[in-house]
């Protein structure tokens, strides 16, 4: 691999993909009371999934061939993840 | 993926191997506790205290306070503890738990004052930077294990072969698979469970989204913990003893065999609206810690509330009670101490496959290669070292008021680690392929002396020690004796084959024809 490719996917994975990890269990902690979870429950089972889903994400970044996919597969997810973490947080928050 | 094994395992064995090797101590805090502070060394014992008799006149005398814990005597730590805010800092008091005599010495940090955070934040407390690394250091090392498989594919096949007389590089190999594999859900599990077990810090975000950015709240819900206001008025407090009984035997009620309590929470003691919680933290025959707790007005003694903690927390807490390991299980505790040594030289071997993969050809001469070479050294050998000198300072002073420069003895046992862990280093980089086994010999030597000097300033010998019924003090002592029999002979070892190296080279310079 270059130096260049090698950067991005480092970035992508460990700094993306932490972001990504953390608006998709910001995500589910919102989601998961809706099903009648109680809030510190939510916390505790999002965040226990989260570490394991960044780390097969990791492992991922670095297994699959295209950077583009990488790339995009990290990035829209986690922007999807974080408008729905701002269009619901308040009213959860409040509630 | 195997570069990526490379890459991570370059950026983070020295610091891993820190974590796995603090880690490992920490398996034996408490004994390592009383071993550094002789006055609490006390036999343990099964009968239970009467805290009406031994602690209240204790906490009485210490006023009005919002917090005051009880950490009941248990067979790993036989004194009684009792920690309160004081001025700004935890104060922490030992009771002798039969008499109520307080146990003053000489004080220090400990194994669980320094060994233990040291292996989860690296006592660098600003912006919580030390528990950010032990997390990234978690996932690197999560990352090592999937990507070593993957680098090592054939470790199944390789698990059951192991060649002592193959060339270095080789042993080396097979070492290190074989290490990694042994312990695989042990090396796997606990990175993970550490993780779990600070996941307010390492998701902040997520953590506090429903609680208003607060983790308080959050926690509170978590351990049923309530917040109380004092109410200004003194008032007559119900028997502690009573209070203490009647959690238990809701507990023992609920799970069919004894339970006991081991923290005891005041709040406001005193005053009318004073709480008490009674924990089981560390339950003794039950992996899950922290899961229940019984909180009493301690005015009338009635029950406030019964906590029990949640389906999720519950699996939180039994994940996080398997990475603590406190539960009374005394061959297990001696596997996790076995497999943590066994992390510790699946990373120093990878380590040095590494070095011993580049030596040949031009590397050895290039910076970095040096630059690794003498950080292999430090952050194993070296920190070793500087552990036993943690030790061995802590027995070379082992009267309370003895200051150097304003620092007092638990301070300048910090001091010493830490001196002697950058020199190692140093030495390191100056003494190169020597450093190994001239660090090994100092092992062995400050290992020795700090087991020789326990028996001097405390008297319990081994002997002495196992006849009192301290075997936290025996098991310490022998420890420290068998690792220094270890280094002095992996020390004489590594000096007669540089010995062989040097004089093969020095024939090679001779005769450059015949050599070939």
């Amino acid at each position: 691999m270059r130096a260049g490719e090698i950067s991005a996917r480092l970035i992508l994975t460990v700094l993306g993909g932490y972001v990504l990890t953390a608006a998709l269990v910001s995500a589910s902690v919102i989601a998961l009371p809706w099903i009648g979870l109680a809030a510190s429950e939510s916390v505790l089972l999002a965040s226990m999934l989260g570490f394991v889903f960044y780390l097969v994400l990791i492992l991922w970044g670095f297994h699959e061939h295209s950077l583009l996919r990488v790339a995009l597969m990290i990035c829209i997810p986690a922007i999807v993840s974080l408008v729905f973490v701002v269009a619901f947080a308040p009213h959860v928050g409040q509630g | 993926m195997t570069w990526l094994h490379n890459a991570t395992g370059l950026l983070c064995s020295a610091l891993l191997f820190a974590m796995f090797w603090m880690g490992t101590l920490s398996v034996f805090d408490r004994e390592i506790d009383q071993w550094m502070m002789p006055h609490t060394r006390l036999a343990a014992s099964d009968r239970s205290i009467s805290l009406d008799a031994i602690v209240r006149p204790i906490v009485d005398e210490l006023g009005p306070r919002s917090d005051i814990y009880l950490y009941l005597p248990k067979q790993r730590e036989p004194s009684l503890r009792i920690g309160y805010e004081d001025s700004g800092s935890f104060k922490k008091r030992y009771f002798d738990p039969w008499t109520g005599k307080e146990l003053t010495g000489r004080e220090s940090l400990a194994a669980t004052g320094f060994i233990f955070p040291f292996h989860f934040s690296f006592h660098i407390r600003w912006m919580n930077l030390g528990y950010w690394l032990a997390g990234f250091l978690s996932m690197g090392m999560l990352v090592l294990l999937s990507t070593g498989i993957y680098a090592h594919r054939k470790i199944i096949a390789e698990f059951f072969v192991f060649r002592p007389d193959k060339s270095l590089r080789r042993s080396t190999l097979d070492l290190h698979n074989m290490t990694s594999l042994v312990a695989l859900p042990f090396h796997f599990l606990l990175p993970l469970t550490g993780l779990f077990i600070f996941f307010s810090v390492y998701l902040p975000w997520p953590a506090g989204i429903l609680f208003g950015g607060e983790t308080e709240p959050l926690f509170a819900e978590m351990y049923g913990s309530r917040s109380v206001q004092a109410a200004g008025r003194r008032a007559e407090m119900a028997s502690l003893d009573d209070m203490i009984r009647a959690a238990e035997s809701r507990w023992s009620g609920r799970t069919g065999y004894p339970a006991a309590a081991d923290i005891v929470r005041l709040q406001h003691w005193g005053d009318a609206n004073a709480l008490v919680t009674a924990r089981r933290v560390f339950p003794s025959r039950q992996v899950a810690m922290d899961r229940e707790a019984v909180t009493f007005a301690a005015s009338t003694g009635e029950v406030v509330q019964d906590f029990k903690s949640l389906p999720i927390r519950t699996a939180h807490a039994w994940l996080s009670g398997l990475h603590f390991i406190q539960f009374d299980h005394w061959m297990l505790r001696w596997l996790y101490f076995g497999a943590g040594l066994l992390g510790c030289v699946m990373i120093a071997t990878g380590l040095l496959f590494w070095l011993r993969s580049r030596e040949r050809g031009k590397a050895p001469n290039t910076p970095g290669f040096q630059t690794m070479a003498a950080m292999t050294v430090g952050s194993t050998t070296g920190l070793i070292l500087a552990t036993a000198a943690f030790l061995v300072m802590n027995r070379a002073i082992p009267h309370a008021g003895f200051k150097v420069l304003g620092q007092d003895a638990a301070s300048l046992e910090v001091w010493a680690f830490a001196v002697v862990w950058s020199t190692s280093f140093f030495h390191a980089a100056v003494r190169k392929e020597r450093a190994w086994s001239e660090q090994c010999l100092a092992i062995g030597l400050f290992a020795a002396s700090a087991a020789v000097l326990n028996w001097v300033t405390t008297g319990h010998h081994p002997a002495a020690a196992a006849d009192a019924g301290l075997w936290a003090v025996f098991a310490v002592d022998a420890m420290l004796l068998l690792s220094a029999l270890a280094a002095i002979a992996v020390s004489h070892r590594l000096q007669c084959r540089f010995i062989s190296m040097l004089q093969t080279a020095s024939q090679a310079d001779a005769s450059p024809v015949d050599a070939r």
